[in-house]
């Protein structure tokens, strides 16, 4: 029986190193993307993804299975350490740093790659994790709804605002470069 | 049917990588404006995939490392109640320690009164004494260091000086010559009580 995020999170605070590293197999890859797709660099990413679980670990964690998943609380402690990277002027100079040799290089392979991720950061808040969770983690309305706290309508109308707002910044680039749709 | 209607139809194909379906084919044959949005999002899904293709990441560097945080943090634990363990148990060996020290002071206390009564919490030295003849007239030896729990004591008759009793805190008329007396001598060899024997006058 597949144990629940919650569950193994019980036991590795009594010290399960099984229960963890199951928890962060399980977690730590989509952790690492949203983070990537919210910051477009690898290295804030692995940062980020690092740094939500040491938050996990930490004595003074402020996870609370009243107020909602374990996940859910990941991805809100991600999107506060990406925030926190954004305030701080280390993450603009390493953005620019990441794009013009790490993603560009190793990672995107394309200037319009490079473009999307420079347009999905771009987008407001809420339609950006709307993006993210949905059309690149690949969650459900349902899901996405639960991690983001709000309706599965609201949800719904976010992805649909921020694919026009991407779709929209992206068309010369795509236009200029001969890409079809069809 | 108008347009509004039909995005939703044509974001959730280009989402899920569908064609789309044949009334929706006929509206982007007759409405351009769908149709551009058709190719946009067409154009943007297939963007998506590359990039959440290209994002699939694993490291092993990072897993270590994170185990290794953990192993830390669950070994603090296992210090703080190492340190606690090892606080119960000074506290335990401290009273221990104290209980001691006030057992081994008790029974000199009794040998002083009483040479030949058991002392509670030193048994053996007070059974030992108890074989001693039973007229009690020992008197303990003033400053001696009290006997531990568990040590061997001998009772030697032997002949002392009147200065020697002197030395044990007994005073005698310093005229006599030796006099018999029954010493209970501890394992250290120094006299913890003394009997005179005799018809001596203090």
């Amino acid at each position: 029986m597949v144990q629940s995020d919650e569950e193994l999170y019980r036991q590795m605070r009594k010290g399960d190193q099984r229960a963890f590293a199951e928890l962060y197999e399980r977690r730590e890859p989509a952790l690492f993307r949203y983070a990537l797709y919210l910051s477009g660099s690898r290295i804030v990413a692995e940062e980020v993804a690092h740094d939500a679980f040491i938050e996990l670990i930490g004595r003074d964690t402020h996870f609370d299975e009243r107020r909602g998943s374990l996940e859910a609380y990941l991805y809100g402690v991600a999107r506060n350490l990406v925030r926190v990277m954004q305030r701080r002027r280390t993450f603009e100079q390493g953005v620019e740093q990441v794009t013009a040799h790490d993603v560009v290089a190793d990672l995107i392979k394309g200037e319009r790659t490079a473009a999307l991720y420079a347009a999905i950061r771009e987008l407001p808040e809420s339609y950006r994790d709307a993006v993210v969770l949905c059309d690149l983690e690949e969650k459900s309305y349902e899901e996405a709804a639960l991690l983001m706290k709000c309706a599965l309508g609201t949800v719904r109308s976010r992805v649909y605002r921020a694919r026009m707002l991407l779709a929209a910044r992206l068309k010369p680039l795509m236009l200029s470069a001969g890409v079809r749709g069809r | 049917m108008d347009c509004r209607n039909w995005i939703v139809e044509v974001v959730e194909s280009a989402r899920a990588g569908l064609q789309p379906d044949a009334q929706l084919q006929k509206h982007l044959r007759e409405c351009p404006r769908c149709t551009d949005r058709w190719d946009d999002e067409q154009r943007l899904s297939a963007e998506l995939r590359t990039m959440r293709d290209a994002a699939s990441s694993r490291s092993e560097v990072r897993r270590e490392a994170i185990m290794r945080e953990f192993e830390l943090a669950h070994g603090t634990v296992m210090r703080r109640s190492v340190k606690l363990a090892f606080s119960i148990a000074a506290i335990l060996l401290l009273t221990l320690a104290l209980g001691q020290v006030w057992r081994n002071h008790r029974p000199a206390d009794t040998i002083a009164q009483n040479p030949g009564s058991s002392a509670p919490g030193n048994e053996f030295e007070a059974s030992v004494l108890t074989n001693v003849p039973e007229d009690d007239d020992f008197i303990a030896v003033p400053y001696a260091p009290p006997l531990a729990p568990g040590e061997f004591i001998r009772v030697v008759r032997t002949q002392l000086r009147p200065n020697a009793l002197a030395r044990m805190g007994i005073y005698v008329d310093a005229s006599l010559s030796e006099m018999p007396a029954d010493v209970v001598i501890g394992e250290d060899g120094f006299p913890r009580a003394v009997r005179v024997l005799g018809d001596i006058q203090f």
